[in-house]
């Protein structure tokens, strides 16, 4: 019996791979990382959770957070993960200047979120509700901080991207970057959904 | 300009401190002035600063933990002397350097020699394992060693610049915070850690990906070899629970570097959240210590009692149950914080039910060892010093399981030998094991036996001596971490426990001259064929050490025990007709040049040298920026080359003489009749 | 006096209008015989009582009336509101058809999210409802909202997702379960016993 019959023999099996595909492994290596990332922050949640009531004698979610500001973040986040939708479905056409433009507003709907919330967080600290005033704020911060460092760090992304597009166009690894990239930023909107649900909106009630 | 960085760091204030950080520069400086004097600085960039390798990773991982080994066991005797001492007396070590020495004892045994170890073991190995060329992702597995290597760096700097934690391994607030710890030391120990931390969460994602997506065709995952497994399971686990460290080391270093107050006295602070977190992580993490431990029994048993292993599914489900029940215990670590009678029976039944797994695949390595003709080989005696002596710490714990009887033991010297039980015999005999028994496939001979066996002996009645008299303290009450005390009846039991100590130090200074001998020995020691042991699983089939590649063609699996399997059908060494390129990843600085500057990155946030801290910040971006940008990563291994190493490799095969070891193909070596295992 | 019930189906709005006539026209009434009754009352006082409870009777019996009315127009109101929704699904699909099928997703996830975002932040803005019932909306809300997320934008389905993203993140989430469950129990639980 030849060693391939014996391999067919064996049952051929669905999870045996064939031959490794680079991209497949980056991309599932990238789902673990944000995977590992979603419990730092339902780890943070569950801190700012218990710490929700520690103010301290300090200022209250109630005074501190603006709805209408909530809501303004909200739907630049929202309306972002929808550009970054079409953006790459741009790239899946192979359309690059539409896919550009499309990430173009992406950053700048991701660039007023961050803008909001660094005003946010000034103002916060301005009224002497900082992170070092009580439990409850340093939960808040680092929470809401945490988040908005992630953002950061996507727009700088994509900026990467956006240069790799024009020097390189649209390789392979160029487009699975990107592709990652927007398991990223969506997850980061799934992230938010928490936080409205958890800090904003409980907080005002 | 230098943050809170004054002269005053300097350790003159202590004849002790000094002679510590003399010992640690004056060793970094023999081990450069030895580099230079042999000329071998071009070779050791080239080859193995800048290699993506995992064999050349691996093995650099292992020598880490060795040097840390010696560090942190300098701890050890240093506690054992002033304790076996130190009744109605002050002894030589006053109470904060005491208390700096047990936190950087726990710290580096766990964060910097056994992680390393063990991550060390598991890179070598399970990628030949599965007949794969190389981890999924290399550079970052350069990455995580250097982050890794960052880490010990800070905490051996705390030698010689400023102080350690004085508040354990675990470092509990309020106690770490800034109001109780102002200093350096509870800084040094967070930076420290969570540097190392992010290199083993990038690690455990490695694995994930290579074992589910590089294994060899035909190797399904119940064909797996059992050391694999259990780098799977430990893989899962880095990953999912490091990150809780990360939340709640980052949680202490805003506390105390921005005035929070996530765990403080006032201000809204909930420091019970702390131990909560802690140990969210610490427990899986006790798991991670273990379970390649495990792995490597179960690889020595099978090769070293010439069977398949028994009850292989059995092993694979209690591997699997023991990961995921590691995430439902965690509070059997502070059963006495307060919560109440429910919280605390939940998780004490929780605790024995964990137990019974482990059972399960000790009974599976003593029915693999029934019938069998065991060879002693070194590995085989640490695996047997282990079977013993761990069952009696695993009863201990299931003892610490019940809440009452633990508020009795809680913080005791009960506790301490019950986790050292766990974590030296368990953990430690494993990768001593591990290390004897993959040694030859790494360097290309095997080591020295004599030396190994005598090494064995001294570990295993020196840990008896050191840390039975423990549980005895225990039960008499005395607490862990005493720098001193006035109850007369503990000394006798201190003293026993000193010498233990002693006779361990004998037992690593005899591995160390095995490593000498078989060094100057080895070439009447080569591993020609590649396969010293008849062994059973694929890392085997590679020469010792391997190609770069490790396998010219992949191989063809059909069976557990591949390798075996592929011997006993004769199909183990046959050469293809043609070899084709293969693509290889480049070395890369990169990886290197990250650790460095997390280390500064570490070091800068510790002094509160904020421009130092920015810019290597920044630097950091800055290369893996580069990184992404650099399209030149991979090179071709020509087929001619390829044809020309493997031409070598079966000349030297087919020089091997390889004796059979006595007894394999007797009738009394062989495995039971199918309808028993 | 108010719309027959076999008027054919003409629309919500004609129907909204036939419920305000029949409760105008019921109102009316109600009206008139409450004043004739009461003028009547000052009138005659033994042959009031009679009267009054003749018109209680008659009130109740009017009112009962406009009510089955109303009934009979919700009914209306909802075979119209079926209807409606059974032509817009079709003008909607026929739209969507229209549209790139790579497009749908994101469009269907984008109004399903807005929509789940909405009714958490009105109830928190215009406060209709108690704490508990908001709260619990919210969170119900959320967990909705997250899953549109996964399988709108992030594509996640039960068969074009490899097998081993779909276990990761199952493992995840029973993880999340265990962690922050757990933590839960434990914080709120020495919360307790400190306030004891």
């Amino acid at each position: 019996m030849t060693a391939d019959a014996l391999v067919a023999a064996a049952g051929g099996n669905g999870d045996e791979p064939a031959t490794p595909d680079v991209y497949e492994q980056r991309a599932f290596g990238f789902w673990l990382y944000l995977m590992s990332d979603a419990i730092i922050f339902s780890l943070l949640f569950a801190t700012y959770a218990v710490m929700a009531r520690n103010n301290a004698g300090g200022p209250t979610g109630n005074t501190l957070f603006s709805l209408p500001n909530a809501f303004a973040e909200t739907m630049l986040l929202l309306f972002s993960s929808i550009t970054f939708g079409l953006a790459t479905l741009a790239m899946k056409s192979g359309e690059k200047e539409r896919m550009l433009s499309w990430l173009l507003v992406t950053f700048l709907l991701g660039l007023g979120f961050v803008g909001l919330e660094i005003r946010e967080f000034h103002g916060m600290v301005r009224a002497g509700a900082g992170p070092d005033r009580s439990g409850f704020l340093s939960a808040f911060f680092t929470l809401v901080g945490t988040h908005g460092l992630h953002v950061t760090f996507g727009l700088i992304w994509i900026l990467i991207m956006t240069s790799q597009v024009v020097i390189k166009g649209l390789t392979v690894p160029v487009t699975s970057r990107f592709l990652r990239l927007g398991l990223f930023w969506h997850f980061l909107d799934i992230v938010w959904i928490g936080i409205f649900s958890v800090v904003y909106l409980p907080g005002i009630l | 300009m230098l943050g809170r960085l004054t002269i005053d760091a300097l350790p003159f204030y202590s004849a002790i401190a000094f002679g510590g950080a003399l010992v640690t520069v004056g060793g970094a400086l023999a081990v450069a002035a030895g580099i230079t004097w042999f000329g071998l600085w071009r070779y050791l960039w080239n080859e193995w600063l800048t290699s993506v390798d995992h064999k050349r990773i691996g093995i650099m991982y292992v020598t880490l933990a060795m040097i840390m080994l010696m560090r942190g066991f300098v701890d050890a005797m240093m506690m054992r002397t002033q304790q076996a001492i130190a009744l109605n007396s002050d002894g030589y070590l006053p109470p904060e350097h005491f208390d700096q020495i047990f936190s950087s004892h726990g710290t580096i045994m766990i964060f910097f020699m056994a992680m390393p170890f063990l991550t060390g073991l598991i890179n070598i190995v399970v990628p030949q394992q599965i007949g794969a060329r190389d981890v999924a992702f290399p550079f970052m597995n350069a990455v995580s060693l250097w982050l890794t290597t960052a880490g010990a760096g800070l905490v051996m700097v705390s030698l010689v610049i400023g102080k350690f934690s004085t508040a354990g391994w675990t470092g509990y607030p309020p106690f770490s915070g800034s109001e109780y710890s102002p200093g350096v030391g509870v800084d040094y120990w967070l930076w420290a850690i969570l540097i190392g931390g992010i290199g083993s969460t990038l690690t455990g994602i490695n694995f994930i990906v290579t074992i589910f997506k590089q294994r060899a065709p035909g190797m399904t995952f119940m064909r797996m070899p059992l050391f694999t497994w259990t780098a799977l399971c430990t893989s899962v686990l880095m990953t999912f629970a490091f990150p809780a460290l990360t939340v709640v080391c980052a949680m202490l270093v805003l506390d105390r570097t921005l005035g929070m107050h996530f765990f403080t006295n006032g201000g809204g602070g909930n420091m019970m959240n702390y131990p909560n977190l802690f140990w969210l992580w610490g427990h899986p993490e006790v798991y991670i210590l273990i379970l390649p431990a495990f792995g490597v029994y179960s690889e020595v048993v099978a090769t070293f009692c010439g069977k398949r292993l028994f009850g292989y599914t059995s092993l694979v489900i209690a591997t699997a149950s023991i990961a995921i029940l590691s995430f439902t215990v965690w509070l059997h670590h502070f059963f006495t914080m307060g919560a109440s009678a429910n919280v605390n029976a939940f998780f004490g039944l929780a605790t024995m039910i964990i137990a019974v797994p482990t059972g399960v695949k000790v009974f599976d390595w003593l029915l693999t060892m029934f019938r069998g003709r065991i060879i002693f080989h070194t590995s085989m005696l640490w695996t047997l010093g282990f079977i013993v002596t761990f069952v009696i710490g695993g009863m201990t714990g299931v003892l610490l399981a019940l809440p009452p009887a633990d508020y009795l033991m809680h913080n005791t010297t009960f506790l301490v030998a019950h986790f050292h039980n766990m974590l030296i015999p368990g953990a430690l005999f494993g990768y001593f094991a591990g290390y004897m028994y993959w040694f030859p496939k790494a360097f290309g001979f095997t080591l020295n036996e004599r030396w190994g066996v005598r090494a064995f002996w001294f570990w295993l009645i020196g840990f008896y001596l050191a840390f039975m008299p423990l549980y005895a303290l225990g039960f008499m009450g005395m607490p862990r971490r005493l720098e001193h005390y006035n109850i007369a009846a503990w000394q006798p039991y201190l003293v026993v426990a000193a010498l233990g100590a002693l006779m361990i130090l004998v037992g690593i200074g005899f591995l160390v001259v095995q490593f000498i001998v078989s060094v100057q020995e080895r070439q009447q020691a080569l591993d020609l064929s590649g396969d010293p042991w008849n062994g059973r699983t694929l890392e085997w089939l590679t020469s010792s050490p391997p190609a770069p590649y490790n396998f010219a063609v992949l191989p063809e699996v059909r069976d557990i025990d591949a390798f075996h399997d592929m011997k006993a059908g004769g199909v183990a060494y046959r050469r293809p007709e043609r070899y084709h390129d293969i693509t290889m990843p480049r070395n890369t600085s990169a990886g290197l040049m990250l650790g460095v500057l997390a280390g500064l990155l570490g070091f800068a946030m510790i002094w509160y040298i904020w421009w130092m801290a920015i810019a290597s910040g920044l630097c950091m971006w800055a290369v893996v920026i580069a990184r992404v940008y650099d399209d030149d990563a991979e090179y071709v291994l020509p087929a001619s080359e390829i044809e020309e190493i493997e031409t070598q490799r079966y000349q030297a095969l087919a020089s091997s003489a390889r004796t059979q070891t006595a007894g394999e193909a007797t009738f009394s070596n062989q495995p039971l009749p199918e309808s028993l295992t | 006096m108010g719309p027959s019930p076999e008027d054919t189906d003409r629309g919500p709005r004609s129907h909204l209008t036939d419920i305000g006539r029949s409760l105008r026209s019921h109102l009316a009434d109600t009206g008139r015989a409450l004043a004739s009754h009461l003028g009547r009352i000052g009138r005659e006082l033994p042959g009031q009582l009679r009267h009054i409870g003749r018109g209680l009777l008659s009130l109740l019996t009017h009112i009962g009336r406009g009510l089955t009315h109303i009934g009979r127009g919700l009914t209306h109101v909802g075979r119209g509101l079926r209807s409606s929704l059974v032509g817009a699904n079709r003008s909607l699909r026929s739209y969507l058809a229209g549209i790139d099928r790579d497009l749908r997703p994101y469009l269907i996830g984008f109004a399903l999210a807005l929509i789940l975002t909405a009714i958490p932040f009105a109830l928190v803005a215009f406060k209709p409802l108690p704490k508990a019932p908001t709260l619990i909306i919210i969170g119900v809300a959320a967990a909705i909202q997250v899953l549109v997320h996964l399988r709108y934008f992030l594509h996640l389905d039960l068969t074009s997702t490899p097998r081993e993203n779909l276990v990761a993140i199952v493992f995840t989430a029973i993880l999340i379960f265990l962690m922050v469950g757990g933590s839960f129990w434990i914080m709120f639980d020495l919360h307790s016993r400190m306030a004891m």
